[in-house]
């Protein structure tokens, strides 16, 4: 589905900018230059409101009131003010999350997209990671069209990953969720088990990425 | 109105309704007396005599008189006088009037003033055709049961008092007497007495108080121009408070006023200062990196014209010196707002999840074309603390931005958020080059001045971490650094997590 944004900045230069680097992640942009004119708009017809602060005519902070009165759309805020009371405000108004300028366009589509992702994450039961398939619920691991045999312990080192396909997972948060935590030296234990579950994947086995000092994370694209 | 007017105007209110309230109280008590005393003297009077001297002669007892009494303007027979027709024998003489003049006079009153006594049956009516009848207002009061009643009344002119009495027998013409009397010149002279009274009273009074009002007055007027003089000094200079009256308190307070606005205004300019350096550094720092930037766009752009691909390295730099100005500005806003005292930070609750994900993307663009690679992760539940949300990003940006900038290419930077046993941790791992013993120890040490911070460090990590060192400083935060075995730097930020509600 083609998420609709609002976004308003009067800033052209930076706006066509955003607009543009949102346009070839896919997203439908609507760009608006006045804060009386985001006034008009009907902001449960969009997916996500990206809300300059400074605006002539109406100013941001009142757009952000407006659309919170009228729709449950999630509002990040492009703030040049790195100051912490507007953000306060902004956030106590209803606003979502903020981008400080300058930022990179990257740094605002990760905002956007964390935004978008958030409902019903952990709400999935099959997920898609590469050549993997797994369905949580009914614990099936598909490489392909070939169902794996994991044991238990491997499977649910494997789903708390899935959980958070892209993210990556502490090993303390593994040892919790699939260990014991207290028994003997739980990290070099979870360290086996990944082990194990990585040769049993075998040519997926990349998909089960380490992440330096932090954990391991599933990649959520195939990674040859 | 001055102070000492209001004093005399005061006294005066004050006197007023004094000289009435006593000039009331003494009249009252005069009347009383006058009462007593014509009562006093009607039952003596009429046991010594005057009952005997009355029903003998009733239609000719009594009478008004001045100024010896009413015995006087109508004397009472000394002799007996034989009704009309009788005549003694010749040379027969009755007796004397017994103890007639052992009646006693009436109360004198002053010269020209009047006296007057009468006599009634039981049915209130006299024998004596002079005699004024009983006031309707009197006789309701006896006839209701009253042995004595009396009445204040005007008599030609004068306040006066009249008394009417039952005596103790209940028959006969004199069984009811009334007697009157003229009292007002007594009260007038008695008023008059008071007012002079109160009149050389309140002038006394009035003097003594203007007297002592001298000095507090002329204190007041000094406080006012040492105020003055105060005030022109800025509150330098401070005004006298001896003593431990009303006015010195009022002195000191005006010197604790006084340090308080030059407190005030020493703050207000302490910012103003800040506010002028931050834009003084801020200009000149900026413009640093700035040039480079401008250097590495035009090489790119020179290569372009030329129909060359850029160089890599341009486009690389041009990446790091954008990322740092914006670093710079921050790091900027940040030292002046913590040279501005703790007044200026903003006490909230911060989500920490959302902070560590906002530095972690905010440096992968950088991290990307260094080819470092970056990684983060937080918790699933939220993990907040209370502070200024943009000092503690700051701080945390600072760390990573480190960590990036002189990590190595193909190297790592991970960021965690945890939280356990109500403590939250951000942790900064790189395998970059790390640092030397003596300057890890240089970088663990607290209360760096965060005027440090402007300090363009090329090297190192001097800037940045001096403010990190002065967020976590401020917040009661922790903020460490280990070197790891396998080379590099572990930096860690923790501090208590706010309670969820």
């Amino acid at each position: 589905m083609t998420h609709r944004i609002l976004l308003v900045e009067d800033d052209t230069e930076l706006g066509r900018q955003v607009k543009d680097h949102l346009e070839r992640k896919g997203y439908f942009v609507t760009w608006l230059t006045h804060g009386d004119e985001a006034l008009a708009e009907d902001p449960s017809s969009y997916s996500i409101l990206v809300l300059d602060l400074m605006l002539p005519g109406a100013y941001g902070l009142d757009v952000l009131k407006a659309a919170r009165e009228r729709a449950e759309v999630p509002v990040l805020i492009l703030s040049a003010r790195n100051e912490t009371a507007d953000k306060v405000r902004a956030l106590k108004l209803g606003a979502d999350d903020y981008v400080t300028k300058p930022f990179w366009p990257e740094e605002l589509v990760a905002r956007i997209e964390a935004r978008l992702r958030r409902p019903g994450m952990s709400q999935r039961r099959v997920v898609e990671a590469g050549p993997l398939t797994i369905d949580v619920a009914a614990r099936r691991v598909l490489l392909g069209d070939d169902e794996l045999t994991l044991a238990p312990v491997e499977f649910d080192v494997l789903a708390a990953l899935a959980k958070r396909v892209g993210e990556a997972v502490p090993r303390l948060t593994l040892v919790e969720e699939v260990l014991d935590p207290a028994s003997a030296d739980p990290m070099r234990t979870l360290d086996v088990h990944v082990s194990r579950l990585r040769k049993k994947l075998g040519d997926a086995s990349r998909q089960v990425a380490t992440v330096y000092k932090i954990g391991y994370r599933l990649e959520a694209e195939a990674v040859s | 109105m001055t102070l000492r007017l209001r004093l005399a105007a005061g006294i005066l209110l004050t006197a007023i309704p004094l000289s009435l309230g006593v000039l009331y109280v003494r009249a009252e008590a005069q009347r009383r007396a006058v009462e007593a005393e014509l009562r006093e003297y009607v039952e003596g009077a009429m046991q010594a005599g005057g009952r005997w001297l009355c029903e003998l002669f009733p239609q000719r007892f009594g009478g008004e008189g001045s100024p010896m009494g009413a015995w006087q303007a109508e004397p009472p027979p000394m002799r007996i006088e034989l009704p009309e027709g009788l005549n003694l024998p010749e040379g027969f003489e009755l007796p004397p009037f017994p103890g007639a003049d052992k009646i006693p006079r009436p109360p004198d009153p002053k010269p020209g003033q009047k006296v007057a006594i009468w006599a009634y049956d039981p049915q209130f009516t006299s024998a004596n055709p002079k005699a004024r009848a009983i006031p309707d207002a009197l006789r309701s009061k006896l006839e209701a049961g009253e042995r004595f009643a009396a009445q204040s009344f005007e008599w030609e002119g004068y306040d006066s008092i009249r008394v009417v009495m039952r005596m103790d027998w209940d028959k006969g013409p004199c069984a009811i007497v009334m007697a009157e009397r003229q009292v007002e010149a007594r009260l007038a002279e008695g008023a008059s007495a008071v007012v002079w009274g109160v009149a050389i009273l309140g002038a006394a009074v009035l003097g003594i108080v203007l007297l002592l009002a001298g000095p507090i007055v002329a204190r007041i007027r000094s406080l006012g121009d040492q105020v003055k003089t105060s005030a022109r000094s800025n509150y330098e200079m401070p005004v006298e408070a001896k003593g431990s009256d009303e006015i010195a308190a009022l002195a000191r307070d005006f010197n604790e006023a006084g340090r308080l606005v030059r407190e005030h205004v020493e703050s207000v300019e302490a910012r103003r200062k800040t506010l002028q350096d931050f834009v003084a550094n801020t200009t000149h720092d900026v413009m640093i990196p700035l040039t480079v930037l401008k250097g590495h766009l035009s090489g790119i752009h020179e290569a372009l014209a030329a129909g060359d691909a850029p160089n890599d390295e341009s486009v690389r730099g041009s990446l790091r010196e954008a990322q740092y100005i914006g670093s710079l500005l921050h790091d900027l806003g940040a030292a002046a707002k913590l040279d501005a005292g703790d007044v200026a930070l903003d006490q909230t609750d911060v989500d920490l999840g959302a902070l560590v994900h906002r530095v972690a993307e905010r440096h992968k663009p950088l991290a990307h074309s260094a080819r470092i690679q970056l990684e983060f992760a937080v918790p699933e539940a939220d993990v907040s603390t209370r502070g200024d949300v943009t000092l503690i990003e700051q701080a945390v940006n600072n760390l990573v931005h480190n960590a990036v900038r002189y990590g190595d290419e193909g190297g790592h930077v991970s960021l965690l958020l945890g939280e356990t046993e109500g403590r939250f941790t951000i942790t900064v791992w790189d395998d970059g080059p790390g640092v030397a013993e003596d300057e890890l120890k240089r970088l663990a040490e607290p209360g760096y001045r965060a005027s440090a911070a402007r300090t363009r460090d090329p090297q190192g990590a001097g800037r940045g971490l001096a403010i990190a060192h002065e967020v976590a400083q401020r917040h009661g935060f922790e903020l460490a650094f280990r070197r790891l075995d396998e080379g590099g730097l572990e930096a860690s930020l923790g501090g208590p997590v706010s309670v969820r509600q």
